[in-house]
């Protein structure tokens, strides 16, 4: 497995646990009904712990990567990004026209849609990445 | 002024328009009905945006250039940078809504806020690489004459 596999396993893993942890971040958010300073204050606990998943994904050194895999990189960016779009376009879409122009959408919806991107986002790109690598291993 | 440059002014435009022109006419609606039903439909001028390959064609021919190792950069430069404004965006507007209106079951916004959201977030990424593409352009003089 190469540092590339390896980064890709790394990120998916923090990715689902995040998810993980935003889900009972979230359930419990609602349960409890918080809003203003005590809605702040959750954030910034829930925002430590998820920090270090948005530092690992966000400030890559793209400069201790080769050539190729850096190709590999941008591809299964490209890929992640093209997820994003059409996740998202769902996301907006697909519950406007099933309740109607007139009817309401709980509010925590608007959450699940960023952890639902987060998380298929990484996902995506990670896939990308493993199968890529797994490619060219079969190749030789 | 090059081809990107002009694309990145195009889309400002239009973009600019349709937000001045659709603002005006379901603000006219409003005072003038109580409601509004016409007005939205002038977000119609947004399709103008698809009509970028035909209105700014790629130069033809052996001996003409579309882009140096220049102009790629700064293409890929703003479209990073957009990328990373719209997470910005995204994610202090996903929560500044739960900071305002809680998080209750019982807390919900208009089912028209999706659409509007999706669609915001496509204007503004266009908006911020436009913005970006000008900016560099500008910042390193004079832009490549094609």
């Amino acid at each position: 497995m190469n540092r590339l596999q390896k980064n890709a396993w790394i990120e998916f893993g923090v990715a689902v646990i995040a998810a993980l942890l935003s889900v009972v971040f979230i359930t419990s958010m609602v349960a409890s009904n918080v809003r203003g300073i005590t809605y702040v204050i959750a954030l910034v606990v829930a925002c430590c712990v998820i920090g270090p998943f948005v530092a690992s994904f966000a400030y890559k050194d793209e400069s201790k990567y080769d050539e190729r895999e850096r190709m590999i990189r941008r591809r299964a960016f490209r890929w992640a990004t093209c997820a994003l779009i059409l996740f998202l376009i769902l996301a907006c879409y697909v519950p406007f026209f099933l309740i109607g122009g007139q009817g309401n959408i709980p509010i925590y919806y608007l959450l699940i849609i960023f952890w639902g991107s987060l998380l298929i986002t990484q996902t995506v790109h990670s896939s990308v990445i493993l199968f890529q690598c797994a490619k060219e291993q079969d190749d030789g | 002024m090059n081809r990107y440059q002009k694309l990145a002014w195009f889309n400002l435009i239009v973009i600019t328009a349709t937000i001045i022109i659709t603002s005006a006419a379901v603000a006219i609606e409003l005072r003038m009905r109580g409601y509004s039903t016409i007005g939205g439909w002038f977000v119609a001028i947004l399709v103008l945006l698809k009509f970028n390959p035909f209105l700014f064609k790629k130069p033809q021919g052996r001996d003409k250039v579309l882009c140096d190792e220049r102009d790629s950069f700064i293409i890929k430069r703003a479209r990073s940078f957009a990328h990373t404004t719209f997470w910005i965006v995204f994610i202090v507007s996903s929560f500044a809504v739960h900071i305002l209106m809680g998080m209750g079951p019982k807390s919900s916004v208009p089912t028209i806020t999706l659409p509007l959201m999706a669609v915001g977030g496509a204007l503004f990424m266009k908006i911020v690489c436009s913005v970006a593409i000008l900016v560099q352009y500008g910042r390193g003089g004079k832009g490549a004459k094609q």
